[in-house]
């Protein structure tokens, strides 16, 4: 017999207000609710579901969100963000080509390797665009719902199931931003599964095949009984519509290049446009065989006219395609099931509106594919239903997800043992053991790590922490067990604790990819009260207290530089100048990123150091006595 | 997981037992995803949701082993490793198997085989395709041996009236063989895994 709980479990009763569904997506974003009608999508007053998801942030006055900032695209795109979500708790490297045909300015934000946009007078991070994107479907839901604002301030939020651990923690952070907190996280195929209730029509085995604007994935679940239980799930971040509206770009900005010479693509404001042309132009063709594709610029005596016929786009998109194919592959492959065992085929988000798409996915899945729900809704509506379950309004029905990618540890030689394989049932934990390679050694640092590749370089990393405080013992022998907790919204919590010694040395993380505490804090203010002086300039104050310690601290250990590389010691010369020197500074930003890189070229110093007094403590001891200590642990 | 340093055979017990079953090798997994399912309606932390940080907690921790449990069931290769747990047969601990000279040759011969279709596999992948068929073919003869020598010796003991663990010096002999069909199938398996990832770069490619 199955052990069962004695908790009163979700009963309805809505204690802290409305849970709202909110699907925050890259090109549109939605709110949904569920209450005794059904789940329901929450327009503006004036009628309008979705919400653009732009945000442009003019230099007098406060952000406007939406149409009106996608109005404000032309006329001032460098100030003007869209597709926010492509760029949340990614670093300008992990964006790659991506950076060129975004027309505001993407910078890595100091001492972090988080992109930032550039507005001149300050950076700006995706999750404050996401915040304010957030904000305002909160205003919108708390009017729809005649509650005051207050009183509305949960949310089960919707992300893509190949969202990693930093891309969840960021957006956690933008709901934080916009006041609302996040009862739970969903993946967006699920939910769009949970919108259409399949499991009455008997199905067994759902694809959902979800190409949005910038993501696309694909899960596969198994209905029964009223649990939804996702198999296997894969997917890729760098493709969606947009990269459909690119090929049709870049095929125009070529052929303006061959008539007139003109680079398009290095004037933002051009390129924003000839995007939203491209855009238009991929929508007509769901419904024509040929659509014009034209662009005027005055300016620079450009008129570009072309047509652009069906076979063309669909040439230009075929390798797109394809690559969502080769992901529904891996997926099945994954449950081990073959198409037959498909009962359904669900498509997801706007770009399934593409009739090659559609013809592409019902004819791998030999079946026809659904997309009787609005393709832009549904997501939303299926957060709302999950928001039912969680709030007690809907019984009977539960969602089992799984992690998309694998979790592990960095070990020798920096290959990655995994302690969590992807497509593994959350919540989940894993334990293993570790130990340490040199004689004496007190701490360890750990490298966690998100993905698939064998080499920790291919990898994301989710950040390094050290495990301090490990009793001197001959390498080996120490028992480090690393446990990763996976919690139901497929969020990372690490915890390192040595077995043998009496004294436990234990940490517990948050990656810390995303914002620190202190940040989120400034944003807060920030984005409600404008610019706060007097947080800044106490920041200012207490970083440089901060500076001042590590300075004092590292420059006593002087004697101690020789035995660096020469590497590392011009490292820590150049950190500690900088430092020094910081003294006229006063952007806190600037000061942390300074702090921060003078601890990390101090690690190598602390290490000598700790070899040292770890060395000496064992040289007075006897090995026996030492293994004696250990087993008397 | 309270009790003090269970050993592994107590651990795969309390893993069958989770699931209120018995140590077997015949599972219905059909039977055991409803099983789950079951669990995770009681269990799950999204029924907790409004319940407090506490209740959240010990539901996770909950579902947790559920989830653990469920794949070293569900999956035949993992239940026969929890089936040689159990019988104190550790594969991980004792190294008899990969001693055994003959079981070495074969298993090298098995390497230098796959390395070789591996190789050719750009020009020819046929060779490789049929290479990994006859890996999945021999994995489930493997299994199929497995499970029969763990009814016999199950039925055996049940017929001598004891637990598994009391007739140890009888049923030594076929817990060693059972272990050495466990070792040939992980090879097996292995060598097709690692052979198959290399087919298909994609897979094993995600950003």
């Amino acid at each position: 017999m199955i052990e069962l709980p004695t908790l009163p479990m979700n009963d309805g009763a809505h204690a802290g207000g409305p849970i709202l569904g909110i699907d925050l997506g890259t090109t549109n974003s939605l709110v949904a609710i569920h209450d005794a009608g059904g789940s329901r999508v929450l327009a503006d007053f004036e009628g309008r579901a979705s919400l653009a998801s732009i945000v442009s942030y003019p230099t007098d006055g406060a952000p406007v969100v939406g149409e009106a900032a996608r109005e404000r695209a032309r006329l001032d795109p460098g100030r003007t963000v869209h597709s926010a979500k492509r760029l949340i708790g990614k670093s300008v490297q992990d964006l790659g080509r991506e950076l060129s045909t975004m027309p505001y300015r993407i910078v890595d934000a100091p001492g972090r390797s988080l992109a930032m946009i550039d507005l001149g007078e300050r950076l700006l991070s995706p999750a404050e665009v996401s915040g304010q994107i957030l904000a305002e479907l909160r205003r919108r839901a708390a009017a729809a719902l005649k509650r005051p604002l207050e009183e509305v301030t949960r949310a089960v939020v919707t992300v893509p199931a190949y969202f990693d651990d930093a891309q969840r923690q960021a957006t956690r952070e933008a709901a934080k931003l916009a006041g609302l907190e996040i009862v739970r996280m969903v993946n967006e195929p699920t939910a769009a599964a949970l919108a259409y209730g399949l499991d009455q029509d008997g199905a067994e085995h759902v694809i959902v095949y979800d190409l949005g604007g910038g993501t696309f994935d694909v899960s596969l679940l198994q209905l029964k009984g009223g649990v939804y239980r996702v198999l296997a799930t894969a997917g890729d971040t760098y493709l969606g519509g947009d990269d459909f509206d690119r090929t049709l770009v870049l095929h125009a900005a070529r052929e303006i290049q061959e008539r007139s010479g003109q680079d398009v693509l290095a004037d933002p404001a051009a390129r924003a446009a000839l995007r939203m042309a491209a855009e238009q132009t991929k929508i007509a063709l769901s419904n024509a065989e040929e659509a014009e594709l034209s662009f005027h610029d005055p300016a620079k005596g450009i008129a570009y006219r072309a047509t652009i016929n069906w076979r063309t786009f669909q040439e230009a998109v075929a390798p797109l395609i394809q690559r969502t194919l080769d992901c529904c592959a891996r997926v099945l492959n994954d449950a081990g099931l073959s198409v037959e065992n498909v009962n359904e085929v669900v498509l997801v988000g706007g770009s399934t509106r593409v009739p090659l798409v559609k013809a592409a996915a019902a004819q791998f899945f030999q079946r026809p594919a659904r997309d009787e729900l609005d393709p832009e809704q549904v997501v939303a509506l299926g957060a709302a239903v999950q928001a039912g379950v969680l709030g007690g309004t809907v019984h009977d029905l539960l969602l089992l997800d799984v992690t998309p990618l694998s979790l592990g540890i960095e070990t020798l030689g920096g290959a990655v043992s995994k302690l969590i394989q992807r497509n593994t049932a959350i919540p989940a934990q894993a334990q293993e053991g570790f130990t340490t390679s040199v004689d004496g050694q007190t701490a360890v640092s750990l490298h966690v790590l998100q993905g698939e590749r064998e080499l920790a370089a291919d990898c994301r990393s989710l950040g390094k922490f050290v495990l301090n405080g490990i009793p001197p013992m001959p390498a080996g022998l120490p028992q480090i067990a690393v446990r990763f907790t996976l919690d139901a919204d497929g969020m990372l919590r690490v915890r390192a604790k040595e077995q043998r010694s009496s004294v436990s040395a234990e940490v517990e993380i948050q990656p810390k990819h995303g914002l620190t505490d202190n940040e989120v804090e400034r944003m807060l203010t920030d984005a409600w009260q404008h610019a706060e002086q007097d947080l800044t300039t106490r920041r200012v104050v207490d970083l440089r207290a901060q500076l001042d310690i590590v300075v004092a601290a590292v420059e006593k250990q002087r004697t101690l530089f020789k035995k660096l590389e020469v590497t590392q010691l011009e490292r820590l010369e150049d950190a500690l100048e900088e430092a020094i020197d910081a003294k006229s500074i006063d952007r806190p930003d600037a000061l942390k990123g300074i702090l921060d890189a003078l601890e990390e070229a101090s690690f190598p110093l602390a290490e000598l150091l700790m070899h040292r007094i770890a060395s000496e403590t064992v040289k007075d001891r006897k090995v026996s006595e030492l293994l004696d200590s250990e087993s008397s642990a | 997981m309270a009790a003090a340093n269970p050993s592994p055979s107590e651990q795969a017990a309390s893993v069958f037992a989770l699931y209120g079953l018995e140590p077997s090798f015949e599972i219905d997994v059909i039977d055991l995803e409803d099983r789950l399912r079951q669990a995770s309606l009681a269990w799950h932390p999204d029924r907790f949701a409004l319940q407090g940080e506490e209740a959240r907690l010990k539901a996770e921790d909950k579902m947790v082993d559920f989830n653990n449990a469920f794949p070293m069931l569900a999956n035949p290769a993992k239940r026969a490793e929890l089936l040689l747990n159990w019988l104190g047969a550790s594969p991980t601990q004792g190294t008899d198997a990969e001693a055994d000279p003959a079981f070495l040759m074969q298993m090298m011969e098995l390497r230098e085989e796959a390395e070789e279709v591996q190789a050719a596999a750009s020009q020819n992948p046929t060779p490789a395709l049929e290479f990994i068929t006859r890996m999945r073919e021999a994995e489930s003869q493997l299994l199929a041996h497995f499970a029969a020598g763990f009814t016999a010796l199950s039925a055996e003991a049940k017929a001598q009236a004891g637990s598994a663990a009391a007739n140890q010096e009888d049923s030594a002999l076929e817990v060693r063989a059972l272990r050495r069909i466990f070792y040939e199938l992980r090879y097996h398996q292995r060598t097709r895994e690692q052979l198959e990832t290399t087919l298909q770069p994609g897979f094993n490619q995600i950003p």
